[in-house]
């Protein structure tokens, strides 16, 4: 596989073809966990498609070519948002080993880990669009704030605030609902 | 306000990942799925999208239609036998040579003129034994010594009340079934020499297809070992993959292969078919569950012809129509 340099301008069709080798699991990975495995491989495979067909409009002083991937697939899964909630919902519904697993001797902590992930579900699917683009991009691609921004194509100011409201959500949703209702002084 | 801390996002990563599920990390598999996909321009066909904003604003027709640009580089496919590189001058295979002949063809004239209503469920094993019974009589298409498969692709989509028309032609080489030339709406794209693997299910030859097993459990079997491994077994991606080869080569099939491969359809678990009119036509559309039945996705299959004519998209209103012929070159339309 020939290596790909951060920044550098692709062209024509075997650099793409590097590109795809390059970042095509990190694609799947991040598409994955937004609309499930079966709708990622489509989402990823319309992407190379996309930057393929605009790979002269990549402007290598922008983003890198996995950040401007990125954002390609991101707005690609937009139309991915009907699996997108119903996979949340789902994951709302279930109550995962995964989550659980490290609680397992502790059934109220267990039991408050379900409720947790229930409501970091339901806080996810209920955020607006660009928080919740803005955040995964964030929290599951682990890109930076200047990143985002030329993922998306908006200022950094927005990914700043949009990451501030969503973080806020997730963290209201994080709280564990009292138990003992507190008497206030 | 709280401090900020990373226990939301390390939430957030827990919740989305169990999502994901074993596909947080994609395996080979999931890889040469996609990599097939991109080199044969294999995703949902959308055309026209709109409000993107203007550095990856790129219809995705136009995407569609550069697929094959890329089989060049992204044919490869792992996990396969790699045998003989493939590309160059067409098949020199020692078959029947043809004169230019028109082959299946969907509705008349390929002209779309509406995107077809579901009319009902069929029971899939009436659909299936319709399909087997009209495969008897299906013709066949048999590619000469330098001659090419030529196959147009006719999409359609409602966007704001009006029906979007696109036209991708291939000519495919049949060592292998890898395009040598795409043209969409009339613009050359190009390809490169491309390289491939197999023979396999993927991409045949019509030697191989000729002594390819006819019995529908043994091809059940190969169809669910392209993907096996993955986490959620090869045998869900079963109808995904027969799609995929009646796309590519479904005009090349025997009558008994063609019968077998509708056979596997009926295998599916949780498959169903609905019948749709198009044009007045009525076909038995086998639902692709791969993608979720709420997708109403359906592999068009004709009834009184054994041939499978295009697919439909019902929940984004689209349909595309296929059509081939046997050409002698790049320059041949049939």
């Amino acid at each position: 596989m020939r290596p790909v340099a951060a920044g550098a301008r692709f062209e024509g069709v075997g650099d793409l073809g590097a590109l795809f080798e390059q970042h095509v699991r990190a694609l799947l990975r991040y598409c994955a966990c937004r609309v499930g495995p079966d709708a990622a491989e489509d989402v990823v495979a319309e992407t190379f498609l996309i930057a393929h067909a605009g790979s002269h409009r990549y402007d290598p002083d922008r983003a890198s070519p996995l950040t401007w991937l990125y954002g390609i697939a991101t707005n690609v899964a937009r139309r991915y948002r009907r699996t997108e909630a119903r996979l949340l919902a789902a994951s709302a519904r279930a109550a995962t080993v995964d989550l659980v697993g490290e609680f397992a001797d502790d059934a109220m902590a267990r039991a408050d880990a379900r409720s947790a992930r229930r409501r970091i579900a339901r806080a996810l699917a209920r955020l607006p669009r660009r928080q919740r683009d803005v955040l995964l991009l964030f929290a599951v691609a682990e890109l930076e704030y200047a990143e985002i921004a030329a993922a998306l194509d908006i200022p950094i100011g927005s990914v700043q605030s949009s990451l501030h409201r969503a973080r806020a959500k997730l963290r209201a949703a994080l709280s564990p609902p009292r138990r003992h209702p507190e008497v206030e002084a | 306000m709280r401090p900020i801390d990373d226990a939301d996002l390390a939430a957030v990563r827990r919740t989305v990942t169990a999502i994901a599920g074993a596909a947080a990390e994609p395996g080979d598999a999931a890889v040469a799925r996609v990599r097939s996909r991109v080199a044969v321009g294999r995703t949902h066909p959308r055309l026209g999208h709109r409000g993107w904003h203007n550095w990856v604003a790129v219809p995705a027709a136009a995407a569609t239609v550069v697929a094959v640009t890329l089989v060049a580089t992204l044919a490869l496919r792992p996990g396969t036998d790699h045998g003989a590189q493939v590309g160059g001058p067409p098949s020199t295979e020692a078959v029947p040579s043809a004169t230019a002949t028109r082959g299946p063809t969907a509705p008349p004239g390929n002209v779309i003129t509406d995107l077809g209503r579901i009319e009902g469920r069929i029971p899939l094993a009436e659909a299936v034994r319709a399909m087997v019974d009209a495969s008897n009589g299906a013709e066949q298409l048999t590619v000469g010594p330098g001659q090419l498969l030529y196959m147009r692709t006719d999409r359609a989509e409602r966007l704001d009340g009006a029906l979007v028309t696109s036209v991708h032609e291939m000519w495919i080489d049949p060592d292998g079934m890898v395009p040598v030339r795409s043209v969409i709406d009339g613009r050359d794209m190009g390809v490169g020499p491309p390289m491939t693997t197999g023979p396999n299910l993927e991409n045949p030859n019509p030697r191989w297809l000729a002594r390819l097993t006819t019995d529908p459990d043994a091809l059940y079997a190969k169809f669910a070992a392209i993907n096996a491994g993955v986490k959620l077994g090869g045998a869900h991606y079963v109808p995904k993959q027969v799609s995929y080869a009646f796309r590519t080569y479904g005009p090349l099939l025997s009558p008994r292969l063609r019968a077998a491969f509708f056979k596997v359809l009926g295998k599916v678990p949780g498959g169903m078919a609905h019948r749709i009119v198009l044009s007045g036509h009525t076909y038995y559309g086998f639902v692709d569950i791969t993608a979720g039945a709420q997708w109403e996705m359906h592999l068009l299959c004709d009834p009184e012809t054994g041939q499978v004519v295009g697919e439909r998209y019902g929940t984004s209103d689209q349909i595309e129509l296929w059509h081939y012929a046997v050409v002698n070159g790049v320059d041949e339309t049939g």
